[in-house]
């Protein structure tokens, strides 16, 4: 195969996915700490997912995302150091403090928001493609879901909508296997989740969410498609998560070994390593020096973050609305 | 930075409050590694080893195995071997656990604005390029204010109209104390939805305390007036346009013995509203003409002798009912978009109570004999002073007689009371030296003020109708 | 000035704010009607609110939709966030229930928990209330519960005029703003300003002045409290009548300041009583005009049921004129 991109653009791969799997492992072993308040919910393992599907978007391009949202802000360009102060509830923040974990949205960057309703955010992406579609601008939109979210009837909705009024958007399914403690092949009635897209009248396809070209490859299609004019698509990455549905979660739903087992043969970081290095595409010395910087940069952010001030008391009652 | 590093009990999960430590894998002063699992701590959903974060020496254990504690609890302490024993005493000491538990204890919130529609401040964004909504414009326009100048709380920093309220407000503030800034010296006619925001109710407060809108300084929302405002408004005096801030500058003076407190009743409430509304949103005019009365008096004097009880302003009554049918383009009420033309013709006349005044209506006045009207003036008047009449006896018509000739006034000129369109102030009948058949006479005269609704009566037709009612006072004989 | 039926001045409303704001578009279901049907194209909307709005501004704004309440509310909502200035229709209020989330969760939320970053100017415009036998899914009116949610404004026009005000401040408003339209206001009609016309939130009007009590009304409760004062007014008895446009916000101060005057407060609601916005408004003025108070506040509502079917019932379950004045004549008897 020859090279898909750049070495430049594949360097920014690997940080940016380097960066989600360092960034939720030091929340992993902070979150006992207790300076951080609330529910967390880490994306460590699906990685892959989230840096493919956005490395194949413009900047003006949108996404909206889930309560497992930290991979996709960071993949879509949210900065380290403000995403850590939401998560630790502070006034520098992305939203101030008042969104934290489930609620971190950086509109600059086209990232309308981590969703702490499981498909309250697939209406909104479909929304956001109608916007497009009215104004012309050649804009798409994604809409992330998990194996949880593809059973909610809201989600339903936005694919028939998206159908019925050809709108510019991708519905994108990470199937991680749990939704919370119940196993997807449980949950999900049909044999296969993309032919239930399908039957909603668009393209649908299942890919390798371990694999991160595979993921670029399939989104690329279907971005395309969007651009195009020709509608919505449905993807669906099988993959896997390392750690619970929250952080504190005792996973007694998976087997012992399940966990340790998937971090050998399901980590996409690793897959993508050995698969650039392989091929030659970069050197382990520049993957490695990357993966550095970036242990150094989050190191710096929870350093800040626990040293950063706390929201005013003043700002509970701002922004409640626009005008009053 | 220290290098003595807590080992403290985790949470794991919302819902842990305690955990059991329930083995140290590694002794008091024996060396750990980053990674190295130095003990177990069970909760009630899991049981779990822990890792040491850092690498060092477990220079104190705090909890004893098979202790269980809250979470944040100090277990032990991880340092290097310099660290003197007393500073890793002072460390254990000195921990303060982290607090994960939510007492309920809520934060002090400083007065800050709460989200209600009366009390939170508009939200500013970011300056805008003069992008304003057309409300804004026009109110600015009107303000005479510079868009350019006003920070926008809309989308993208749109002015919003009250944005443009709020900065005229805070202009206003700055201005100091010096009212009367700027504008008339007249007061404007009120009405909702006008440029003045100001609450519906504190509008009907301000028809009742004579107060102009304009100026008072509005403290609700985006510089709403309300109530208190306009009260506060009335006692400082600050309502009055014209009057400079000199002028009006209090001498230090007590309120106590100057006067009287008098509270007013409900009906000079209802009478101070309704003429107030009057005057400033009813156009009056004036015409005056002077009645020859000799033929008039001496008619009435007629039937005195056979002893029937007739005032002059009986007559005058009669005179004007008769005369709104001669010039039925002039009986008229006026409603807003419409004039109300009637057929009968409807005549109040006023009638001073204790209370105040009181307007009766004399219904189908110019089909009544003059005997049957003066019965039911008498009625109506009698009834009135005691506060016997029912609400339909003193609304409607279309014209009041006013008359205070029993009180020696010459002439005088009365306010509307609407929807009526005119009312008739008439003076007492004088002697005065007249020119009769081309020779000076002596004739017995009155003077007449007929006071216009201009919207509903223009000055050619009021002149018409006076010349009417001359007609029927000078020639009693043609309707007696 | 010109009388409208309330109908035609939503309809002026709307038409006036579409032809000056081109982001402005139409989402619901049969909002023109006949999509991709054998018959007709343009029906005009359900209560016909919408005639030949598909012909002047075409199917990118007059987007015909499948019944999908979720997904109708929730798309507006997207492209609000994304540069348009969408109205979802509900046909029902009853049916908010099927899109709540995103009414609840998600549009009135955006602008807090993303710490100001954006708003979003979405308007939801639903048809409301009793009086058409329309049974207990149909007749509902749901504003107490959307008054509840921070972040939304609630909007209840009580005559032509007030629609056509309100509906143009709520299309130039950045914020989430849900109109409940009174299915038996439609025909109603009265003077309506021409051209653009707006009327401010959070500014009640005083439809009646009076000295003995005010009348807080809501939507239609408030022409029946006109009825219900006309007759009291035979007897002496004037009254104020507050008509408050908007739940969220509340124009508090006007309401609290009739009160002082008045002394009394009877408030008018045709939903059903527990947690709405006639007990948050007597709320209101038991916790910051008690003072204020010659006697208990009186609520006439609904009673605690779903709104039935049967004519009968349903009038027994609206509140009327009658039922007003004499809740008036019960706070003058105190």
């Amino acid at each position: 195969m020859s090279q898909p991109l750049s070495a430049e653009q594949l360097l920014g791969a690997w940080r940016r996915m380097v960066t989600i799997r360092e960034f939720e492992e030091r929340l992993h072993r902070e979150m006992p700490k207790g300076m951080i308040p609330g529910f967390t919910h880490l994306y460590s393992g699906q990685e892959a997912i989230a840096v493919g599907v956005c490395d194949t978007l413009d900047r003006e391009d949108v996404i909206v995302s889930t309560h497992r949202g930290h991979g996709h802000c960071l993949a879509k360009g949210c900065e380290v150091k403000p995403m850590m102060q939401e998560i630790y509830g502070r006034a520098g923040g992305l939203c101030g403090g008042k969104g934290g974990s489930m609620h971190i949205a950086d509109f600059s960057k086209g990232m309308l928001g981590a969703n702490g309703i499981v498909g309250g955010g697939p209406p909104l992406a479909t929304g956001a493609a109608l916007a497009f579609r009215n104004l012309g601008n050649r804009r798409v939109s994604v809409g992330f879901g998990g194996d949880g979210s593809a059973n909610q009837g809201t989600v339903f909705e936005a694919m028939n909508m998206a159908v019925v009024l050809k709108v510019p958007t991708l519905f994108v399914f990470e199937n991680n296997g749990y939704s919370e403690n119940t196993a997807a092949e449980y949950a999900i009635g049909a044999r296969d989740l993309a032919e239930r897209c399908a039957a909603f009248g668009m393209p649908a396809e299942t890919g390798d969410g371990t694999d991160f070209f595979d993921v670029y490859a399939r989104t690329r299609r279907a971005v395309e498609r969007a651009r195009n004019g020709e509608g919505p698509s449905s993807l669906v990455f099988t993959c896997t998560r390392f750690f619970g549905h929250f952080e504190g979660d005792p996973q007694k739903y998976r087997a012992a070994d399940e966990v340790d087992t998937f971090r050998q043969t399901m980590d996409c970081l690793g897959k993508f390593r050995d698969r650039v290095t392989a091929e030659g595409w970069l050197q382990e010395s520049a993957l490695q020096q990357v993966h550095e910087d970036v242990l150094a940069l989050i190191d710096a952010a929870v350093e800040e973050a626990m040293a950063a001030p706390l929201p005013d008391l003043a700002t509970l009652t701002t922004d409640v609305y626009t005008t009053y | 930075m220290s290098t003595v590093t807590p080992i403290i009990m985790p949470r794991w999960g919302l819902e842990m409050t305690e955990g059991t430590l329930s083995a140290w894998h590694v002794d008091e002063g024996e060396r750990v590694a980053s990674g190295q699992v130095i003990m177990e701590i069970e909760s009630e959903k899991i049981a779990n080893e822990v890792e040491s974060e850092v690498a060092g020496v477990l220079r104190k254990i705090v909890v004893a195995a098979g202790d269980t504690v809250e979470i944040g609890t100090l277990l032990g302490v991880i340092a290097d071997e310099q660290t003197s024993d007393e500073v890793i005493a002072e460390f254990v000491r000195g921990y303060r656990p982290v607090t994960f538990t939510d007492d309920g204890e809520s934060e002090t919130v400083p007065a800050a604005p709460t989200p209600t529609a009366t009390s939170t401040p508009v939200q500013t964004g970011s300056v805008g390029d003069s992008h304003a909504s057309p409300t804004a414009r026009r109110l600015a326009s009107r303000l005479g204010l510079d868009l350019s100048t006003i920070r926008g709380s809309g989308r993208g920093g749109r002015i919003s109209a009250e944005d443009v309220k709020a900065a005229a407000a805070s202009a206003e503030q700055r201005e100091g104390e010096g009212e009367g800034e700027g504008e008339e010296g007249e007061s404007r006619p009120v009405s909702a939805g006008e440029s003045v925001a100001a609450t519906p109710t504190a509008r009907r407060a301000a028809r009742r305390l004579g107060v102009d809108l304009s100026v008072v300084r509005g403290t609700g929302r985006a510089g709403r007036i309300s109530v208190e405002d306009v009260e506060r408004a009335a006692d400082t005096g600050s309502s009055r346009p014209a009057a400079p801030a000199t002028a009006v500058a209090p001498t230090g003076g007590s309120a106590g013995d100057a006067y009287d407190v008098v509270k007013l009743t409900t009906m000079r409430k209802t009478i101070a509203r309704r003429l107030v509304a009057s005057k400033q949103t009813v156009p009056h005019f004036y015409l005056s003409v002077e009645l020859g009365m000799d033929a008039l008096l001496e008619a009435r004097a007629g039937l005195r002798d056979q002893g029937a009880e007739v005032s002059v302003n009986d007559c005058l009554l009669k005179a004007c009912a008769l005369a709104l049918q001669d010039v039925p383009e002039a009986n008229v009420q006026f409603h807003g978009e419409v004039l109300h033309r009637f057929r009968t013709s409807d005549v109040a006349f006023a009638v001073a109570t204790e209370g105040g005044l009181i307007t009766p209506v004399v219904r189908d006045a110019e089909r009544k004999s003059l005997l049957e009207l003066a019965g039911e003036v008498r009625d109506l008047a009698e009834r009135g002073r005691t506060g016997k009449l029912a609400a339909e006896e003193f609304q409607g018509g279309t014209l009041t007689l006013s008359n205070l000739g029993m009180y020696g006034v010459d002439a005088f000129a009365a306010v509307i009371n609407p929807p009526q369109a005119a009312i008739l102030a008439v003076g007492r009948s004088g002697e005065r030296v007249i020119v009769r058949d081309g020779q000076p006479a002596i004739g017995r005269v009155m003077s007449a003020t007929l006071s216009c609704d201009h919207r509903a009566i223009d000055g050619a037709l009021g002149a018409r109708w006076l010349q009417a009612l001359r007609q029927r006072v000078e020639t009693p004989g043609d309707w007696w | 000035m010109p009388v409208m039926s309330y109908r035609e001045a939503l309809t002026d409303a709307y038409r006036l704010a579409m032809r000056k704001d081109p982001r402005i578009c139409i989402l619901g279901e049969d909002v023109a009607g006949g999509a991709g049907a054998s018959g007709q194209r343009n029906i005009g909307g359900i209560f016909g609110p919408w005639p030949d709005f598909l012909p002047e501004f075409g199917e990118q704004r007059m987007i015909d939709t499948p019944i999908s309440e979720s997904a109708i509310v929730g798309t507006a909502v997207g492209a609000a966030l994304c540069g348009l200035r969408p109205v979802a229709e509900i046909m029902f209020s009853d049916f908010l229930g099927l899109c709540l989330d995103q009414i609840w969760n998600q549009a009135a939320k955006f602008r807090y928990m993303f710490g100001g970053q954006t708003s979003c100017p979405v308007v939801i415009r639903v048809n409301t209330g009793a009086g058409m036998s329309a049974g207990s899914q149909h007749s509902q009116t749901g504003y107490g519960m959307m008054t509840n949610i921070p972040g939304l404004k609630v909007v209840v026009p009580a005559s032509p005029a007030d629609v056509k005000g309100l509906v143009m401040t709520a299309l130039e408003d950045p914020d989430p703003v849900i109109i409940f339209d009174h299915k038996s206001l439609f025909t109603d009609k009265g003077e309506v300003p021409e051209g653009e016309f707006y009327l401010p939130f959070g500014e009640a009007e005083l439809v009646r002045e009076g000295d003995d009590c005010t009348i807080v009304a809501i939507s239609r409760m408030v022409k029946f409290s006109q009825k219900a004062a006309d007759a009291l007014e035979k007897d002496g008895i004037s009254v104020d009548i507050v008509n408050p446009r908007t739940l969220s916000p509340l124009d508090e101060e006007t309401i609290l300041e009739s009160v002082e005057h008045t002394g009394r407060l009877v408030v008018v609601d045709e939903s059903n009583p527990r947690c709405s916005a006639a007990t948050d408004i007597a709320a209101l003025v038991a916790s910051k005009g008690f003072s204020s108070l010659k006697a208990p506040i009186q609520l006439v509502t609904a009673p605690h049921t779903p709104p039935p079917f049967a004519p009968n019932l349903e009038r027994a379950y609206l509140p009327g004129p009658k039922d007003i004045e004499a809740a008036v004549r019960r706070t003058l008897k105190s």
